[in-house]
């Protein structure tokens, strides 16, 4: 029998940041049942940077933080407002980078500290949906330069895709459902987001996990 | 200069220095119509175009880009322009964001919108985004990381979108490549810096006329049969091995 020699402390707080009008239960439901005092933030309506509190969150010291995409609405290039565009990704990105340095840069994390982006499937190669695309993979960037910027301060950064199917929506053509290994639930996705979460996986940074039932085997990775 | 009848017509934005510089001569010697686009009134020479206009002023470039594509059948754009920032996120106060996601993909989907009408009409077209090796994480660079990941994400996007109307969208990822951007922004010293060159399998910069190349690849007719596909154009660097010990 081996022990694990990292020993499971109090988790603590978590911050689950909801990017757009998503549904954050299945991740606020698995991280309370792991143990954290979770505080959703909610950023849609109106402006996600105004919408942040006075003064930033510099109080607040939570040991995970989880960034769930926003789901512009679908359109391909031709049909997409450029304002649409940098609207999404000005909401998205300056919020989560923002939100990144008031809670990881400004003082010492105060002990095992994850970042989990949960991105969409419109990361991987889905058409109609360009902000869609550009918003989870502009995450995904950020994460990935996190992983690399953060790890001096014991931070890990990594992303989650949601599989299409992963949605309270699924688009899953019960046809497709047998070349898949089992059909994801929003719940899978939570699972992932807990195991990079944990602070026993402080030694995985800057990785990608598809949770999409078998979608992305035998195809080019992102 | 030749009419654009007789010769297929690029489109190259950022034109004036640098890998688009470099691009759009190498296009000219490859004998296209090469239009160009750049905030700097410097073009190379052998354009058969040049329109001085800044492309985060969305309003602006699209009236330029709408009459270079009222002018010429423009059924190739290599989505070239773009910049940089060294910026570490403890500095951050959102701006460099949102300057780099309207210069690296606002511009890119402004481009595409005027080309797509005459690509669709004509069932053939080919874009380039030009992305970077950055899009698998670059400290100091987070903004500039995060929108070169996004230009990847629409590139496999748009590949799959406009494959059936004869169109190929595919990127292009420079690594460390010898422009005064990079200069400007990689102080030669910082270990940062350091850990990037000495993790270049050739040990070297890359060349401008050496991302061209690639792109030139991608722009060509015969190569139809690829979309969605990125070529890393770096000396190995996106392998990610440690470098040799010597």
């Amino acid at each position: 029998m081996t022990t694990c020699d990292i020993e499971l402390q109090y988790v603590g707080e978590a911050l689950v940041v909801c990017l757009g009008p998503v549904a954050p239960q299945a991740v606020e439901d698995r991280l309370a049942a792991d143990g954290y005092r979770v505080t959703v933030l909610r950023l849609d309506g109106g402006g996600a940077v105004a919408a942040l509190p006075e003064g930033g969150f510099a109080d607040l010291r939570p040991g995970a933080v989880v960034f769930l995409a926003g789901l512009p609405a679908p359109a391909g290039p031709a049909a997409l407002a450029v304002a649409s565009l940098i609207d999404a990704l000005d909401q998205t990105l300056v919020t989560a980078g923002i939100l990144a340095r008031d809670l990881f840069t400004r003082a010492p994390p105060p002990g095992p500290s994850r970042i989990v982006m949960v991105l969409d499937w419109a990361v991987t190669s889905t058409p109609g949906r360009t902000a869609a695309s550009a918003v989870s993979g502009g995450l995904l960037g950020l994460a990935r330069s996190w992983s690399l910027e953060f790890a001096p301060l014991g931070v890990t950064a990594n992303a989650v895709v949601a599989g299409p199917d992963a949605g309270a929506d699924p688009v899953l053509d019960p046809a497709e459902e047998a070349w898949l290994v089992r059909r994801p639930t929003p719940e899978d996705v939570a699972h992932a987001v807990s195991f990079f979460a944990d602070p026993r996986s402080s030694a995985i940074t800057g990785q990608v996990l598809m949770v999409c039932g078998g979608r992305t085997a035998g195809r080019l990775t992102i | 200069m030749q009419e654009p009848a007789t010769r297929p017509v690029v489109l190259v934005t950022g034109v004036a220095q640098g890998i688009g510089r470099a691009v759009a001569s190498r296009l000219a010697a490859d004998g296209y119509a090469v239009l160009g686009i750049d905030i700097a009134d410097n073009p190379p020479a052998g354009l058969l175009a040049f329109e001085r206009v800044d492309v985060t002023d969305a309003t602006a470039a699209a009236s330029a880009l709408e009459g270079l594509a009222r002018r010429h059948r423009i059924t190739r754009l290599v989505n070239n322009v773009g910049s940089s920032l060294r910026e570490n996120v403890a500095d951050s106060t959102g701006d460099t964001q949102r300057w780099l996601n309207r210069l690296n993909l606002g511009s890119v989907l402004l481009c595409v919108q005027a080309v797509l009408p005459a690509m669709r009409e004509a069932g053939f077209g080919r874009i380039v985004n030009i992305t970077s090796r950055a899009v698998f994480g670059r400290e100091t660079r987070s903004a500039y990381a995060a929108t070169k990941s996004a230009l990847a994400a629409m590139t496999r996007a748009w590949a799959v979108e406009m494959a059936g109307c004869g169109i190929t969208v595919n990127a292009v990822g420079p690594g460390m490549i010898d422009t005064e951007l990079f200069r400007r922004n990689n102080p030669h010293n910082s270990p940062d810096v350091t850990r990037l060159r000495q993790a270049v399998p050739m040990q070297r910069l890359g060349k401008p006329e050496e991302v061209a190349q690639a792109v030139s690849f991608f722009l060509d007719e015969r190569s139809s049969y690829v979309t969605g596909q990125t070529l890393f154009v770096c000396g190995g660097l996106s392998l990610g091995t440690s470098p040799p010990r010597n």
